[in-house]
């Protein structure tokens, strides 16, 4: 852009909000990781904003903006004007972006636990900074001088432990004792390695659950042939079943070839008790999951708003055969919170399927979520028969079917729901009246800090 | 008292003592200027503040005062996650902190000492392969059959790690600073509360005290465990070869032969004072070859004088004007 051009303008409020953008510091500022309206996130001018408001006086200097692949050098102006700041840039011109001369450096700053071996990757000292770490610094520090694999009792080991180091770099492994997954980093230094641990999902965990989750003792003695369907049937009988389904789906379509009314009838019902079949398998299977020893979600930073938005969506045609309106939390709410979203959505869909099941046609089921003392939490209430205290009390139990015969159900979706709660440092209670429907509340730990940022928004 | 700049910038009209005061910031300023600019602009060797050196520093002083600031807010009952969240407290008490620790000489020029031992760290690294956790002879020392001193190596290993990890991120964990700096921090502290119109800010500052006593053991930072190491090596001579023992051995071994203070010791590796390192070798009873060989890993174009063996120690020891503590 030549020097002659108009300026281009942007304003911002008394809390560094962008107010008013043209277009090219609008997608600058989008660029650098702001939302519409939100606070200004470029740095340069963000420093320049608060030095006007702060002095009063407008202040004047060339700024470096980066949006991501290029940096723009511009000269810029920043004028309080009553309330707002008023920013004009100049002259932008491309400069050519720095080369980060020592990647290194980055991955120095972000890793928590850091490894020193030796020339033959064998562990020298391990110096880990993350709480959820320990039990692996523990590990390191009892193995002085074994290759680190074997020392972190990786799988396949000493396989690994045969491996070039550039075939090892950037691998991510489980760690024991910690919830998160980790990135491993080589760096050769002049006399070994230096091997930095990376969080692979959440930078940290908060307080309440940086412990390492406490294996649950109890129950974890499975059934030898529970552990014999969940683990070694069950993945063998899904693939049957599903052929199944699909072949008794092509003769209900009549896909080859025309079939009497009756029969079409017949393959539906081949159908739909194959798809109860293969809910019962999955059940089954996630029931050995969640009661093996040791099992742990990977947490991340979700969003519950947008989880029961995504649930009702992938719901809304089964709500819809039924006549049911789902209510859910409107766009712009976010219920920031700690969970692995695999597992949430899980959760809610087997809370939102069993809501769209008992409650009566043409009735409303309704998804509400908030944050409250450093728990987020998110409700499914239904307008079904509701339970009684004594039936509430037993609903999270093992196979507990509530004297239900007839609709596919395994007695197992709750029991593995309110695990699945449980193992994210989290719950699933039930609140009930009869006559007057179910209030299914699953509960995480909200997620502090982008809940601050939302709240300030 | 020194407050945060933009807080000076707001005192009333008339406020003479504000006056008085920004007078006499002003010629401190002004008075200091002269050495300042002759050696920016001299060409001198820029190694004692370089934009790494003085980045570094200031980085260091910020996080103290940042460590100091959350102690504060956790004295003030906020949990670890919310205390760490209130951005704009933290901001302006480590802002003010940081001020006050600045303006501390004792203070800033230990930090600028640990600053520029992780130039020096980083230089041998690149020119001369000194690995900056594991040199030679911390190598040597962690074999070594004597349990006790492996375990002693092994101890300072960890602290260095820990050194290394730190300085790359510009930081500087209140558990590593000395007893001395330790008091300064916690002096600091309540001269925030002081200046702190809230009623509560004083006990604040007396719990946050507390808490930071309760964490902190001057005999486990890296520059305890350094000295310890030394006083029960085996050849404290080989410590006095950089590249064999490392920056942070050396610093400490130089140190103790100078019978001063590390930071003392810190100052002799910049290149404006080889002459008088070479000196303090040599009145420690090094021989030239010796001599020349440390000089030359920490200054590659640096020239000493041959005749350096013909000097007594005991004259070398009178030119530098002190008596070695053998």
């Amino acid at each position: 852009m030549s020097g002659g051009a108009a300026p281009i303008f942007a304003r911002c409020d008394a809390d560094d909000r962008l107010i008013e953008a043209d277009e090219a510091l609008l997608r600058l500022h989008l660029a650098s990781g702001g939302d519409v309206s939100g606070q200004l996130a470029v740095p340069s001018l963000l420093q320049l904003v608060r030095e006007a408001r702060v002095s009063g006086l407008p202040q004047v200097r060339s700024v470096v903006m980066h949006d991501g692949g290029q940096s723009l050098a511009a000269h810029a102006e920043a004028r309080p004007e009553g309330d707002t700041v008023v920013i004009l840039t100049r002259d932008w011109q491309q400069t050519s972006a720095v080369p980060d001369e020592r990647p290194a450096a980055l991955l120095h700053h972000l890793a928590q636990g850091h490894v020193l071996l030796d020339a033959q990757q064998n562990v020298v000292l391990a110096a880990c900074e993350a709480p959820d770490l320990a039990a692996a610094a523990t590990l390191l520090a009892a193995a002085p001088g074994v290759h680190w694999t074997q020392a972190l009792g990786l799988v396949e080991a000493d396989c690994l432990a045969a491996l070039h180091w550039r075939l090892l770099d950037d691998m991510v492994v489980d760690l024991q004792g910690s919830a998160r997954r980790w990135r491993v980093r080589l760096l050769p230094r002049s006399a070994g390695f230096d091997l930095l641990l990376l969080p692979e999902t959440i930078a940290a965990l908060p307080d309440s659950l940086s412990e390492a989750l406490p294996a649950d003792a109890n129950d974890t003695a499975l059934q030898p042939w529970a552990a014999f369907l969940g683990r070694d049937l069950a993945p063998a009988l899904r693939q049957p079943i599903s052929r199944i389904i699909a072949n008794a789906e092509t003769i209900r379509s009549r896909l080859a070839g025309p079939l009497g009314e009756a029969y079409g009838n017949y393959a539906a019902d081949i159908a739909e008790a194959g798809r109860h079949l293969l809910g019962l398998v999955d059940d089954l299977a996630d029931l050995d999951a969640v009661e093996a020893p040791g099992f742990a979600p990977i947490p991340d930073h979700i969003d519950l708003a947008d989880c029961a938005r995504r649930a009702a969506g992938i719901l809304s045609v089964r709500a819809r055969e039924r006549g049911i309106v789902v209510v859910v939390p409107d766009e712009g709410i976010q219920v920031p919170a700690i969970g692995e979203f695999r597992r949430v959505l899980q959760v809610l869909l087997n809370l939102l399927s069993n809501a769209i099941r008992y409650t009566p046609a043409h009735g409303t089921v309704e998804l509400a979520c908030g944050i409250e003392r450093g728990q987020a939490w998110l409700a499914v209430q239904d307008r079904g028969e509701g339970l009684t205290a004594d039936q509430a009390a037993r609903v999270f139990d093992k196979f507990e079917r509530l004297g239900r015969k007839g609709d596919g159900g395994s007695g197992l979706g709750l029991y593995i729901s309110r695990r699945l709660a449980r193992a994210m440092a989290g719950d699933l209670a039930v609140e009930s009246t009869p006559g007057m429907g179910a209030r299914f509340v699953l509960t995480l730990p909200a997620d502090v800090p982008a809940a601050g940022l939302v709240n300030a928004r | 008292m020194e407050m945060a700049p933009h807080a000076s910038a707001v005192a009333p009209a008339g406020d003479i003592g504000w006056f008085t005061a920004a007078l006499a910031r002003a010629g401190t300023a002004a008075e200091g200027l002269a050495p300042v600019v002759r050696t920016l602009v001299g060409g001198a060797p820029a190694d004692l503040h370089s934009d790494d050196v003085i980045a570094r520093t200031r980085g260091m002083i910020a996080d103290v005062a940042g460590q100091l600031a959350t102690a504060l807010a956790e004295g003030a009952g906020a949990g670890k996650d919310a205390a760490r969240h209130d951005a704009t407290a933290l901001e302006r008490d480590g802002a003010a902190i940081a001020a006050l620790l600045t303006a501390n000489a004792p203070f800033l020029m230990a930090v600028h000492a640990l600053a520029l031992e992780w130039h020096v760290t980083d230089r041998l690294d690149r020119t001369h392969g000194v690995d900056p956790v594991l040199p030679p002879l911390m190598a040597e020392g962690i074999a070594a059959a004597d349990a006790d001193h492996a375990g002693a190596t092994k101890a300072v290993l960890a602290a260095q790690a820990r050194f290394c990890s730190a300085q790359r991120r510009m930081q500087l964990p209140l558990s590593e600073l000395p007893a001395d700096l330790f008091r300064i921090a916690v002096q600091t502290l309540h001269a925030c509360a002081l200046a702190d119109p809230a009623a509560d800010a004083q006990s604040r500052a007396i719990i946050a005290e507390r808490s930071l006593r309760l964490r902190f053991d001057a005999e486990r930072g890296r520059l305890a465990l350094l000295r310890r190491l030394f006083e029960r090596a085996p050849g404290p001579a080989l410590w006095l070869d950089p590249a064999q023992a490392g920056t942070a051995l050396f610093l400490t071994a130089l140190a103790r032969i100078m019978g001063a203070p590390r930071e003392e010791a810190v100052l002799l590796t910049s290149a404006t004072q080889t002459g008088r390192l070479a000196l303090v070798l040599r009145a420690a009873g090094m021989d030239g070859a010796a001599v020349r060989r440390t000089l030359l890993c920490l200054h590659p174009d640096v020239a000493v004088p041959p005749t350096l063996d013909d000097l007594d120690p005991a004259a070398a020891a009178a030119l530098v004007q002190w008596t070695p503590e053998r």
